[in-house]
């Protein structure tokens, strides 16, 4: 697919609530490829209740259109568009790669969101914790050897998978924002996490938005 | 022809929808049913350290979706085309979505919050997602999930709800399509072998 903004043949429309949530990655798919869209962000909760959530296919966001045709759930738009975007490996066997690593990222995703979600103070604290102790070394270490197994089959990319930026990286990328920004420190003693942090911080299609994108806390 | 060996433990679970794509698509494989007592042996040559895993002429994959997607991709029960595969996948995120809560039930402690919990689900999270899956179907023809013939995502629906059905027996006697469509994916010729014989396991 030929990912050029001034002839993008499909008309995209992404629309989901103005955080990066389940959004953002979706959304660097898109700044990647360099592909046009229409980043439809929903900033009253009123105007998601009152009138769009009976109008969405499962009643929740994201959701993305795709000339007309809407498609929900944010992992298979994530995988939708890597596929489109030749951003989803090379072969069958890659796109399984790819997507072992955003489905491990997603289980990344839904531990931090338990101390999301914990109101009580004392619980959160060990939620944190337990985060440092066990859950963040746990997935530190699969991508270090997911690194270390791409390195030796000679692709020495840097990337997670292949030699080229896939959906991979950038679920990484994204699903470490919000750890890094309650405990800056994490990546302080793995150095390979944090150069391939760099590596998608400062891509050419990336580094633009990445540094200018919409502050939020999640 | 590539040899398979799919590792799982001897239940249900989260491995059981693989199982279910290469019975439906008629492929061999080795069900390599591991005992709680020889997982801590094993897990170290497991790619995450979790199963299920499959190994594919020594080639492993871990992650229960990723590999469900990638049988379903080798043996045709993925889909058409890119937009297809999308539908089926986004019929896996839905039965992903009704699994979570259900697994709230099955994990709190709390007695009195369990049995509102499971009230809840069986009067306002089932029939939510049922009504969510009928309507899909009917929207489709009413046969199947996506595209004219068996897909991943009608064995995923037919796995989602194995385990339910169990403790709610009328699950979805309100849901006259997606009752027939169990029924119709349950009589694929060797699925249907398949699960008559298997051991009958809670989960």
């Amino acid at each position: 697919m030929n990912g050029s903004k001034k002839d993008s043949i499909r008309k995209y429309k992404l629309t989901y609530f103005d955080i990066r949530g389940r959004g953002e990655i979706p959304r660097l798919l898109f700044h990647a490829a360099e592909v046009e869209f229409t980043d439809d962000r929903i900033d009253s909760e009123e105007k998601w209740y009152n009138s769009l959530k009976a109008k969405m296919p499962q009643r929740v966001l994201p959701v993305l259109e795709v000339d007309g045709k809407l498609l929900s759930q944010s992992l298979t738009i994530c995988r939708y568009l890597a596929r489109e975007f030749g951003l989803c490996g090379k072969t069958s066997w890659e796109q399984a790669l790819v997507e072992q690593v955003v489905d491990t990222m997603d289980d990344l995703r839904a531990e931090v969101a338990k101390w999301i979600y914990e109101k009580d103070t004392e619980k959160k604290d060990e939620i944190g914790s337990h985060l440092r102790s066990e859950i963040y070394p746990k997935f530190f270490g699969i991508l270090e050897d997911i690194l270390k197994e791409n390195e030796e089959n000679n692709n020495r990319s840097g990337y997670l998978v292949g030699d080229s930026l896939t959906l991979a990286d950038l679920s990484v990328f994204e699903t470490f924002t919000f750890p890094l920004s309650i405990h800056p420190d994490i990546l302080d003693d793995h150095l390979e996490l944090q150069e391939h942090r760099k590596r998608i911080e400062t891509h050419k299609h990336l580094a633009d938005y990445i540094k200018n994108r919409p502050v939020r806390p999640v | 022809m590539p040899t398979y060996k799919y590792s799982y433990f001897d239940v249900r679970g989260r491995g059981e929808l693989v199982r279910y794509v290469f019975h439906a698509a008629g492929r061999d494989f080795e069900d390599d049913r591991v005992a709680r007592e020889d997982w801590p042996s094993r897990k170290e040559s497991t790619p995450f350290g979790q199963m299920p895993v499959l190994d594919v002429d020594g080639k492993k994959l871990a992650q229960s979706g990723a590999i469900a997607r990638y049988a379903a991709r080798e043996f045709d029960l993925a889909g058409k085309d890119s937009w297809e595969q999308a539908l089926v996948d986004q019929y896996m995120g839905l039965v992903e979505d009704m699994f979570t809560e259900i697994v709230k039930v099955f994990f709190e402690k709390d007695e009195e919050k369990k049995k509102e919990l499971q009230k809840n689900l069986a009067e306002v999270v089932f029939p939510k997602f049922c009504g969510l899956f009928e309507k899909a179907l009917d929207q489709n023809g009413g046969k199947f999930f996506v595209g004219n013939s068996l897909t991943l995502a009608d064995l995923a629906v037919l796995n989602a709800f194995d385990t339910p059905l169990h403790q709610h027996p009328t699950l979805l006697d309100k849901f006259p399509k997606l009752k027939a469509h169990r029924e119709r994916v349950m009589a694929t010729p060797k699925l249907s072998d398949y699960i008559k014989n298997r051991k009958v396991t809670d989960i």
